[in-house]
């Protein structure tokens, strides 16, 4: 396999909603991303783009609908899709086209527009549920989830104010990021006294539903060595799926984003996680789903991410800094780009390109990761400079 | 596979019938909103990129071609060519193009005598009223042969 | 094109080290105000996909059972489970499953959620309580979504046992809800 760099990354804003159209969105993410790489649409081989459910924009055949403005016409184009998962699995499809030598350059572009879909884009989540079992209930991905923490509260004696504490953290951290949508100073109380959705999910426990595009400048060693002085290497690749019969699993625990990761782990040669990452992008739609993710992970033990961040490890100034990019809690969630956002993020740290969110710590390497479909899909890239 | 019959013995598949009503907001875009407002005044807007030396219909924020931002819109010639059209009944749809405009607009044609349709024949837009247009592709009523 | 995107293009990359990255992310939030007032922006849309879906052998079977007032799963001989909801191939061994096996309608609160809104994001009147329950006589983990009725909020808890309160036969049709909801199988 051939070494895979990083060498350029781009985003637009994240908003709920914008004027933007979707190919609009993506032109703009996909273009800064060229030209922080220095490069053209001309020096690109191949483009692969992610988008999540189709339904959001009522357009089937979105990835043709939005291959214009990814800069992918008449190029080697794939479209790539593990619901929420995707934003994660775009850097790591793109990987496999520079590692196997298919393509030298390759842009990668997450996209989502959420705000179409009427009265509210969770609507589009009614179709992803089982049509016999589940829809008649009048499910909602919110139930799920709030299912999910509920477990993961109960198993392992978690309380609901320290994972508030997450979304404390991230949308704090989101304050230094000009794409942000909520950044926010608040407190404990406040994430507590917000109004209840599903218990034991709150208001802003959530992130919220947005529109926006992010891209990166994936390459080979010879092209990014001409390119820069400075590539960042993507050094390990996951992804894992777990039985769609999410209600068989327990969902105290992620097996699938732990697979993805044991997957990276192993091609990037890392054997004591917690100590060799020196800090990560960890999906976080839900401040629980930062602490499970951290689990899942292996960068803290089962039940024990809470104790990490109540102790300011996982802060900025922090022994292990998560989301310091604010994450989707803070920066926004248009869930393909969002994931996208999280590797650029890693991208800009390790370059020491992130001004006011910079980790204080020297970083040399740090993972992103990214989580989907029915809580079911696990998506971890790792990036090194 | 083996099934068993279950229960009463009459096991059988059956149909399950669902349906997911869709509604959607869709914003017009940046480019698009400025379409919509040249249609408002009458005008065919299309994109330019001066380093293809290129304009295009429907008008876009980049160019499709070098993938940079177009450099503004230029409103395309009053006068138009069939590039094709087809017909049902009274109706005829064209395909038109405009002179050093890449793109084809789609619309209705009215025509009183069919012998007069060819490929290549001028045609040219006839827009409502300015008081009932909604920066619509309505606002043009239909297109006519301009000779 | 609401900027001045001339210089955007090619050539002026400026210093890279120390700067601030993203740096001028592009993007034009729509106001409130602008969402619900200019209809010029927008183009609205409505549509109404209508399926038949076939219920399949397992579902299909699963479903005729909960009109008989029973629930049903099949056993896989490979790992030695009993899978509720049934299907007629176990994924982790990938071979078909073996037989089908009667359940019992009781099970365990496996995690519950109390729902104030509906699948559109809009607020309910009343509160919905949703669980997954853990099916006895099931392989353990074995469970499916349902809701749970005849309950304070305040009592519901994980661990909690529960039963399934059927609809009276005639009203069955062959649907996950012939079971109106699980409710507590205990005293509180």
């Amino acid at each position: 396999m051939r070494k895979v760099a990083v060498i350029g990354a781009g985003m637009t804003k994240f908003r709920h909603r914008m004027l933007e159209t979707g190919r609009e969105l993506s032109f703009e993410a996909s273009r800064a991303a060229l030209d922080s790489a220095r490069m053209d649409i001309k020096n690109v081989d191949s483009v692969v783009l992610g988008s999540a459910p189709d339904a959001f924009d009522g357009l089937h055949m979105k990835g043709e609908y939005l291959l214009d403005g990814a800069g992918g016409s008449g190029k080697p184009y794939t479209r790539v899709y593990v619901g929420g998962g995707t934003g994660v699995f775009i850097p790591a499809a793109a990987w496999w086209h520079v590692a196997s030598g298919v393509s030298d350059v390759v842009l990668a572009v997450g996209e989502e527009k959420m705000s179409p879909l009427q009265p509210h884009p969770q609507y589009a989540f009614w179709s992803i549920f089982d049509q016999f079992l589940e829809r008649p209930l009048g499910v909602t991905l919110l139930w799920i989830f709030s299912l999910e923490m509920r477990r993961y509260m109960s198993v392992y004696g978690i309380k609901e104010e320290d994972i508030a504490l997450v979304a404390v953290k991230n949308k704090g951290n989101a304050m230094d990021h000009p794409s942000a949508q909520l950044p926010m100073r608040i407190t404990v109380d406040d994430v507590m006294k917000s109004e209840p959705i599903c218990t034991p999910v709150k208001r802003l426990d959530v992130s919220p539903t947005s529109d926006g595009a992010a891209a990166l400048v994936l390459a080979s060693e010879d092209v990014a060595r001409k390119y820069t002085d400075d590539p960042v290497w993507i050094t390990g690749v996951g992804w894992n799926v777990d039985t769609t019969f999410w209600t068989n699993r327990d969902l105290c625990y992620p097996e699938y984003v732990e697979k993805a990761a044991m997957m990276a782990y192993k091609m990037a040669g890392i054997s004591n996680p917690r100590k060799e990452i020196d800090f990560a992008e960890v999906y976080d739609p839900f401040d629980y789903k930062e602490l499970h993710h951290m689990e899942g992970l292996q960068l803290a033990k089962r039940g024990e991410a809470p104790k990490m961040t109540r102790e300011g490890i996982t802060q900025r100034d922090g022994d292990l800094p998560i989301n310091p990019s604010g994450g989707l809690l803070g920066v926004g969630n248009p869930i393909a780009a969002a994931g996208v956002m999280k590797v650029a993020e890693l991208f800009w740290q390790l370059r020491g390109e992130a001004g006011r969110r910079q980790v204080k710590k020297p970083v040399h390497r740090g993972l992103a990761q990214a989580w989907g479909d029915l809580m079911q899909v696990g998506t971890v890239v790792i990036m090194e400079r | 596979m083996e099934y068993n019959p279950l229960f009463d013995g009459t096991y059988h598949l059956r149909p399950w019938v669902d349906s997911l009503p869709l509604e959607y907001k869709y914003s017009l875009g940046v480019a698009g909103k400025t379409f919509s407002e040249g249609l408002k005044q009458g005008k065919i807007l299309a994109s330019k990129c001066s380093r293809c030396n290129e304009s295009r219909i429907p008008p876009s924020i980049y160019c499709v071609g070098c993938f940079g931002y177009s450099d503004g819109y230029v409103q395309v010639s009053e006068t138009g060519t069939l590039y094709s059209f087809a017909s049902r009944g009274d109706v005829v749809v064209a395909a038109v193009e405009f002179k050093g405009v890449k793109g084809l607009l789609f619309h209705r044609l009215a025509v009183s005598d069919r012998n007069k349709l060819e490929i290549g024949a001028p045609v040219r837009p006839v827009f409502v009223q300015q008081a009932i247009r909604k920066g619509d592709i309505t606002d043009i009523d239909h297109f006519e042969l301009a000779v | 094109m609401g900027r001045s995107h001339a210089g955007r293009n090619r050539g002026d990359y400026g210093e890279v080290m120390g700067m601030e990255n993203p740096s001028e992310p592009q993007g034009t939030a729509l106001t409130p105000d602008e969402w619900r007032g200019k209809e010029i922006f927008f183009r609205n849309f409505h549509t109404k996909f209508t399926y038949s879906w076939d219920t399949g052998v397992a579902i299909g079977h699963f479903l005729e059972a909960l009109k008989a007032g029973k629930i049903v799963g099949r056993s896989c001989s490979g790992c030695n489970r009993v899978l509720v909801p049934p299907r007629m191939f176990c994924e982790l061994c990938f071979r078909p499953t073996d037989d089908w096996i009667d359940v019992l309608d009781t099970g365990v609160v496996n995690t519950f959620s109390i729902s104030y809104v509906n699948n559109d994001a809009s607020r309910r009147e009343q509160p919905l309580f949703v669980a997954v329950i853990n099916i006895d006589g099931a392989s353990p983990g074995m469970g499916f979504l349902h809701l749970l009725g005849e309950v304070d909020a305040e009592q519901i808890h994980v661990g909690m046992k529960v039963r399934a309160k059927w609809k009276p036969a005639h009203e069955r049709t062959g649907a996950i809800t012939d079971i109106s909801y699980f409710k507590p199988s205990e005293e509180l």
